[in-house]
């Protein structure tokens, strides 16, 4: 076809394993591979051409193949046999020279060309000094990331260094995305040479989420399979399949066609669109503000109704749900944001997730899914729609799981939940009670939000917002959060956070600050 | 155009048979010009047009006397043409052959007691039927180099699959062929009137290409990456072969005009023009990314068809000086890519130069 296709090549690689990992970290040195002569080794180049000298060296490759020196590695044939070629790779005292390979090239059977390495005379002691045992050790060292662990076999071989000769076990770890393969001197001990072996591409597929929709897919391509691991954000996003246990499983496709898991899907895409939402509007580079590795998994536990964020290992947690009532929850965008908007509370306030501090953490985290879906859906209601209501999305029977703009139009616990402080629930903290209502108290601060950015009257107090837009209300929310609240913080000082943030983007007397504090009197906070 | 071709066919008839007859006729009646300058008319009639001139103490071979004329020919002017028509006996006298004595009524009358007939150019439109002359000049080379103006449009687009979605390419050309045109020419003429060309002009010139293409975002559908660019260095060519026939009018002695038309081969129409676009993205968010477009040349030929004309100014020894304008058309149909495009060839051309005959 016309374009052709150039993509960077990725920040991360992968490696092919399923098992359970803890924080990634950032990338090792990546070392050069074995373009032009990386090692330096003692090795002679060759290239010898028909005539006397092609002869005599044909006739010395023949002599160290009978002596097992030279092993044929690979026959390529030309033409029916027309044109033949002849790779060897070199050994000496029967271990093999890594990186050495002696090439004869005939045409009709005649020898026409011989080029490669030639080495000889390796006098090299093959006895080794340092066990196995000890050069794996030296193999893992340098090597941050927990999850490197042993792969392949080890092999003893000779290493051509510039210095000459080595006798060393070759050595690789690895883990997703990366396989490093190590030189360790079996009589020194120090490591001679380390590179990167694997080869990884990104690649963008298309997927159908669960409501039947197309998305697409950043993906990566690595020995033949795709992997739901996004390389071309900053920040690495992984979607994970739990499987119902405590594992946490690499989910793949065939031909980057994915159609079997919308599920996986719809986490992966929308955990992605979070990251853009938060870099384009709020320039903040992920979770952390440092692009740390995003990690999302699905089908956890058993008809497990609820999302969560693990702030142990930062990792991201959804069940399916009930199937009499939900859609899996990543099928809502608001609730993958909701859950990553946990994260970065989890970086920045910090707010306590118990009485009013938690109460704010909900909200923050619905604040923020909730104005992700306005900029990256269209308006309007209904699935994949963007609205003033929270986890719309998995409900069978389409409705909010909490309402921004109307909270009492959402029943729960007997009663509803609060547009007005004077509304709140007061609740022992503890897990029967929801940490002292945490979820349910949210909605007075997310009400406040709506008020501020889309305006209206307030139910409770009758008190009316001019609104001023979303995109002024979310940068207001967004700096009061991030740089004004703290763990313990309550509504009250929420207010006063909003309204320093305010005032340090418009002005303590501006509009905007007026009706920051007009919306939260609406709500009662005063 | 027929009706005068036609003439002229029998014309050439007329003149064979004549030629012919002349020659079987022999030297039979030779007849010498008495007067200063004695009109020779189209038919044997005072009130006939005056075609030609004989001057004093030219001799000339009657074929045969009708009435008080005589039919003579004349001998070929300098571009080869003899003129036929009737001398009045009044003008000229006989010389006997050998031994014969003239004949009765015959005699010379004295100059002055005739009347002065100025000798009139022969009207447009009627010629005197021209015969097929030994010593006419009927092969010619012409060369020219004057101006050529061609301009036109052509535009092409195309799409190509990315990130699950389709990108599009869209070309638009502007081409200017206009520039100094040469023009070789070799021609035949069967008859003074009708002849035959075969000519030679190349062509080249400058496109100046527009483009605009979009490719499709890794992340979001329906939100592609714009980019335009242009390329004002781009190269078309294109080489005229044609095959006309040419009719011949003579204006004045000196001046001749002519027509042609036919057909026209465009050999090897050829412009350069987008062949592919290679792209390499920057990095994230990507919105933007590097666009390297790679460009080919294309051709085709094609047959098309020209018209034109010119004027000849003869000169001495066979050389004239030559204006010639022609407009050809032709449309080529090039395969850039799998895709068909259609470019036009051909356009208005002038030039002067020199035709030489042979």
């Amino acid at each position: 076809m016309k374009g052709t296709i150039k993509v960077k090549m990725a920040l991360g690689t992968l490696a092919l394993m399923a098992f359970t990992f803890s924080a990634g970290s950032g990338q090792d040195g990546r070392t050069a591979g074995r373009e032009g002569d990386a090692r330096g080794g003692p090795g002679r180049s060759v290239q010898a051409t028909r005539g006397d000298r092609a002869e005599a060296l044909s006739r010395y490759m023949d002599r160290e193949i009978s002596k097992g020196n030279l092993r044929l590695a690979l026959t390529q044939s030309e033409d029916n046999g027309t044109r033949v070629h002849e790779r060897y790779n070199v050994f000496a005292k029967g271990l093999q020279v890594w990186g050495a390979q002696l090439l004869r090239h005939r045409l009709n059977g005649e020898v026409y060309l011989i080029n490669g390495e030639l080495h000889s005379a390796i006098d090299v002691d093959v006895t080794p000094t340092v066990t196995q045992s000890q050069a794996e050790q030296m193999a893992r060292t340098g090597l941050a990331d927990p999850s490197f662990r042993l792969a392949g076999t080890v092999e003893l071989m000779i290493f051509p260094a510039a210095d000459g000769y080595h006798f060393t076990y070759r050595i690789a770890y690895a883990k997703f995305g990366s396989r490093i393969v190590t030189f360790v001197d079996a009589k020194t001990g120090g490591i001679l040479f380390r590179f990167e072996e694997l080869q990884t591409s990104s690649a963008i597929g298309i997927g159908t989420g669960y409501l039947g929709d197309t998305k697409k897919m950043s993906t990566s391509f690595e020995d033949n399979t795709y992997y739901a691991v996004d390389l071309m954000r900053p920040a690495q996003i992984t979607t994970g399949d739990s499987r119902h246990g405590n594992t946490v499983y690499y989910v793949t496709d065939d031909d980057n066609n994915w159609t079997s898991d919308g599920t996986v899907v719809d986490g992966h895409a929308y955990l992605g669109w979070t990251y853009d939402y938060f870099y384009m509007v709020h320039s903040r580079k992920g979770m952390d503000d440092k692009n740390r590795e995003l990690v999302l998994a699905v089908h956890v536990g058993t008809n497990f109704e609820n999302a969560y964020f693990d702030s142990s290992n930062k990792w991201m947690f959804f069940g399916d749900g009930n199937p009499a009532e939900n859609y899996p929850y990543t099928t809502a965008l608001d609730i993958v944001a909701h859950e990553f908007t946990h994260g970065v509370t989890d970086a920045t306030s910090g707010l306590i997730y118990a009485s009013e501090s938690g109460a704010l953490n909900e909200a923050f985290s619905d604040i923020m899914a909730v104005s992700c879906e306005f900029f990256q859906q269209p308006e309007g209601s209904g699935y994949r729609m963007a609205e003033w209501w929270q986890g719309e999305d998995i409900e069978k029977r389409f409705g909010p799981g909490r309402s921004l703009e109307n909270p009492s139009m959402v029943h729960v616990w007997g009663s509803t939940y609060p547009d007005h402080y004077s509304r709140r629930w007061i609740l022992p903290v503890d897990s029967g009670h929801d940490w002292g209502g945490v979820h349910l108290n949210s909605t007075i601060p997310s009400h406040w939000y709506y008020l501020l950015a889309h305006g209206g009257m307030n139910r409770t107090s009758h008190m009316t917002v001019d609104g001023i837009g979303l995109s002024k209300a979310e940068k207001i929310a967004y700096r009061a959060w991030v740089y004004y609240l703290h763990p313990s913080s309550n509504f009250k000082g929420a207010r006063t956070a909003s309204l320093q943030a305010a005032a340090d983007i418009y002005g303590s007397g501006s509009t905007e600050a007026g009706a920051t504090a007009r919306a939260w009197s609406a709500v009662g906070v005063n | 155009m027929t009706k005068t071709r036609t003439l002229h066919k029998y014309g050439i008839l007329f003149g064979a048979i004549l030629a012919l007859a002349a020659f079987s006729f022999g030297a039979d009646l030779r007849i010498e010009v008495t007067v200063r300058s004695a009109n020779v008319r189209l038919n044997p009639a005072l009130d006939s047009p005056v075609v030609g001139n004989a001057a004093m103490g030219l001799v000339l071979n009657a074929e045969k006397k009708t009435g008080e004329w005589y039919l003579v020919e004349l001998p070929p002017d300098a571009n080869g043409v003899a003129v036929r028509g009737y001398l009045h006996e009044s003008v000229v006298r006989e010389i006997p052959a050998e031994g014969k004595a003239p004949k009765a009524g015959m005699e010379p009358k004295p100059a002055s007691a005739r009347p002065a007939v100025k000798a009139a150019k022969p009207a447009t439109g009627k010629k005197a039927p021209a015969r097929v002359a030994s010593a006419r000049k009927k092969l010619y080379i012409r060369l020219g180099a004057g101006y050529a103006t061609k301009s036109f449009d052509y535009d092409n687009s195309w799409s190509f699959p990315m990130y699950g979605e389709s990108g599009s390419a869209s070309e638009k050309y502007a081409v200017d062929a206009s520039g100094v045109a040469f023009d070789v020419g070799v021609g035949f003429m069967i008859t003074p009137a009708l002849g035959v060309e075969l000519s030679f002009t190349p062509a080249s010139g400058k496109s100046k290409g527009t483009f605009e293409a979009t490719f499709p975002h890794p992340f979001y559908f329906d939100l592609p990456r714009e980019k335009s660019w242009t390329n004002n260095g781009l190269k078309y060519s294109a080489s005229e072969i044609s095959l006309d026939l040419v009719y011949a009018i003579p204006v004045t002695r000196r001046i001749g005009a002519y027509f042609c038309a036919g057909g026209t081969y465009f050999m090897g129409v050829k412009i350069e023009s987008l062949k592919s676009v290679d792209w390499a993205e920057i990095g994230y968010p990507y919105f933007d990314l590097n666009v390297t477009p790679q460009y080919a040349s294309y051709s085709a030929s094609a047959f098309g068809f020209n018209a034109g004309g010119g004027l000849d100014y003869r000169l001495s020894g066979g050389m004239a000086v030559n204006l010639n304008a022609r407009y050809s058309s032709g449309s080529a149909k090039l395969k850039i890519e799998g895709n068909k495009v259609t470019v036009p060839a051909g356009g208005l051309r002038a030039t002067a130069g020199i035709k030489f005959a042979f």
